[in-house]
């Protein structure tokens, strides 16, 4: 036990010959020196024929039980991510609490970067992820959790998506990588239409801030015309029926209540109509986007198949299990419950 | 032959039955049902609660008609002295092979989860140990053992409960949809894990309670047992979706609390493993007791404690096998026929036995 070299992160890539490279951030302790992690790379076919060839570079044992995020490179992703996934599962000492996050390009160079506020890595990363959780831009995902989720053929499951900055050395959280079953798709949402997607789900806004220009565009300065708000509340209702026709139909009403926290045209309350239109329009386009994005990559975020198979489990049965979720038709309905104007007026 | 500090007072029964039933089993119970009734699994357990039912009252009735007397004398009276012995026998191996099953059953949990590389025998003989420590003594201070730990499953429940946090509802609809047969073949698996009321009817004259009371109370701890089942089986399929994931994992209730870790402690599901090793040593304990006794009746001995080492030493040794050779489900096979046997065909025989025994005892007083 003393002489193990914990893994804090794991990266897992694969290469043009297909192989998997396994990338592990281990910290190192007592060192003045500022790099306080260090990268281990090891290439295999899998990840246990990894952990045996890392084991060999490290100086201790490697002891992965402290292994907290486990970031997978896009080229992994697209293919079925389970199989892989099972020593994390098997192996009693593991920690089934661990992040999973999907990596835009290559996944090892987010370990290597050097970050000037966080000397370790692993916690700067993590801490990234969880500070993206807790404003709900990203869904609270971690491998225990998906498990269920990416089993069922009623529900798919979306994973937080990553980007490293190679300029600036930073990692950023860029939205929401969309599974289809237990692939990745390649496509993602954005960081505006994350939130929504989240919230659409049922989720409760926290620090969700949007912004967007409702002016015309003649105006001297159409700058000034860009409203930014945070969502304070939001009601989510999800009704699915079943024709006689056996379409699909999800009915998804949102109420929210929304906040200005800059509107640099002036009076709130006295363009308060045109705001509320302004927004239900942002709001219903916004939707439409993600559901769009949603049946594009065929990823059953809101778990309609699991929906079917619970209240309609005979339309289910005669349903094609991998394309149903394309022939589902939404109807969105958002309504803007109030606009809070803040201090002022 | 009843001293005084063997006896059990009413209140305690409850106690007993508690602890006698919820054992080993209650960590694999989830999925052993789901691997028949799936999503309806929580059916499975009331069904099975009901049957167990069955059971109790038959066990009641034959000890009702024969008050005063250990089970194992009623054996002798209604089959006469020779094959009365042999259902002793019988039954006495019957407990050990339980109880051995029990011990590797743990074994085998405690070196997946926490021990990988302790050898079998130290773990083994260390609860070996402590149960026959408690169970050398009076029966008054097992008894009290188990009603002091008692409150331990309220810490049982409130682990579990937290799982819900991550709980989909729609995971157990609809209800029902594979028709009933699967739910009774499930029920047959959490029958196995309700077994334990025989404790109290072996110990039936210790018991200061009028007969009435007794069985209200044995019925009550059961029913206790059965919602509990209930509510834990109901929470891992809440939290598994059925029927691919519950079935990866034997242990569901570890790997669902292994998921959650707290600023304090960690790794909970080592917290929860501690709490219920000392379920599984309870239910150990009585069938080490009543195998102990069933010895001493055999040898009309005064005292169980002369052979609880020669018991003890068997079970290690047959459990120790049993994990080394990998024998558990085999040894499960013949178990699952043995509970049939002996907790339900044999004292139904004996009740019908005895019933017409009465009816030609009435029929010869009136000639």
């Amino acid at each position: 036990m003393k002489n193990a070299t914990l893994v804090q992160t794991v990266t897992y890539d694969l290469t043009s010959k297909k192989r998997l490279r396994v990338g592990a951030a281990t910290p190192v302790l007592n060192s003045a020196d500022s790099l306080q992690n260090m990268t281990l790379v090891a290439e295999a076919n899998t990840p246990g024929e990894a952990r045996i060839l890392l084991n060999r570079k490290a100086s201790g044992l490697l002891d992965s039980s402290k292994n907290k995020l486990l970031l997978l490179g896009e080229a992994y992703a697209v293919h079925d991510i389970l199989p892989f996934l099972d020593i994390h599962y098997r192996n009693p000492r593991n920690a089934l609490d661990a992040r999973l996050a999907v990596v835009k390009g290559e996944a090892l160079p987010l370990i290597q970067l050097r970050s000037k506020s966080e000397s370790n890595v692993s916690r700067y990363l993590l801490n990234l992820i969880q500070s993206a959780e807790e404003s709900l831009l990203i869904p609270k995902e971690d491998i225990q959790a998906i498990a269920s989720v990416i089993m069922d053929p009623g529900e798919d499951v979306t994973l937080p998506y990553i980007e490293l900055e190679s300029s600036s050395q930073l990692a950023s959280v860029k939205g929401i990588a969309l599974f289809d079953k237990r692939k990745y798709t390649g496509f993602y949402l954005n960081d505006t239409q994350s939130p929504l997607l989240l919230l659409l789900k049922g989720g409760k806004p926290r620090q969700n801030s949007f912004s967007f220009n409702f002016g015309s565009p003649k105006e001297e300065f159409p700058q000034r015309q860009i409203v930014s708000f945070l969502i304070t509340k939001s009601n989510r209702k999800l009704k699915l029926t079943v024709d006689e026709h056996k379409q699909i139909h999800v009915a998804l009403h949102l109420k929210l209540v929304l906040r200005v926290i800059e509107y640099p045209n002036g009076d709130v309350e006295a363009d308060k109509d045109k705001l509320l239109r302004e927004y239900k329009a942002y709001f219903t386009k916004l939707t439409g986007e993600v559901i769009h994005q949603l049946q594009r990559a065929n990823c059953d975020a809101f778990g309609i198949g699991r929906m079917l198979m619970a209240y309609h489990p005979d339309v289910w049965r005669g349903l094609d299990k991998e394309q149903y979720f394309r022939q589902v038709k939404f109807s969105p309905n958002i309504v803007i419950d109030k606009i809070k104007s803040g201090i002022e007026h | 032959m009843v001293v005084k500090k063997d006896n059990i007072h009413k209140n305690q029964i409850v106690y007993m039955v508690i602890q006698a039933q919820v054992g080993v089993g209650i960590l694999s119970l989830p999925y052993n049902i789901a691997k028949y009734a799936n999503q309806d699994s929580w059916i499975s357990t009331l069904v099975a609660g009901v049957i167990m039912l069955l059971v109790i009252l038959i066990m009641w009735l034959l000890c009702k008609s024969y008050p005063g007397m250990m089970m194992f004398d009623i054996f002798k009276q209604l089959t006469g002295n020779k094959l009365g012995k042999c259902l002793i026998i019988g039954y006495t191996i019957y407990f050990m092979l339980q109880s051995s099953y029990v011990l590797s059953k743990y074994g085998k949990i405690i070196e997946g989860w926490i021990l990988e590389r302790t050898p079998h025998w130290i773990v083994l003989s260390l609860m070996v140990l402590t149960s026959a420590y408690i169970v050398k003594d009076s029966l008054q201070s097992m008894i009290r053992f188990f009603m002091l730990v008692t409150p331990l499953l309220i810490v049982l429940i409130a682990l579990s409960s937290y799982a819900l946090r991550n709980a989909n509802f729609l995971y157990i609809l609809p209800v029902a949809q594979n028709g009933w047969m699967p739910i009774f073949k499930g029920s047959r698996e959490a029958i196995f894990s309700m077994l334990g009321c025989d404790l109290v009817f072996f110990l039936y004259p210790y018991v200061r309670a009028s007969h009435t009371q007794i069985l209200k109370s044995v019925i009550r701890a059961h029913l206790m047992v059965t919602l509990l089942y209930t509510y834990l089986v109901f929470i891992s399929l809440v939290y598994f979706m059925s029927p691919n994931d519950i079935k990866r994992v034997p242990e569901p209730f570890i790997y669902m609390i292994k998921s959650y870790s707290f600023r304090v402690i960690e790794r909970m599901d080592l917290f929860f493993i501690s709490i219920w090793i000392v379920s599984v040593a309870t239910s150990f304990m009585y069938l080490l007791l009543l195998s102990a006794k069933g010895l001493a009746h055999l040898f009309a001995a005064p005292k169980h404690v002369t052979f609880l080492p020669v018991i003890c030493l068997l079970t290690l040794i047959t459990s120790l096998w049993l994990l080394d050779s990998d024998k558990l489900n085999v040894v499960n096979n013949y178990l699952t026929v043995c509970h049939y046997l002996f907790q339900a065909i044999i004292p139904a025989l004996l009740l019908f036995i005895s019933i017409v025994r009465k009816k030609t005892g009435d029929k010869r007083e009136e000639q």
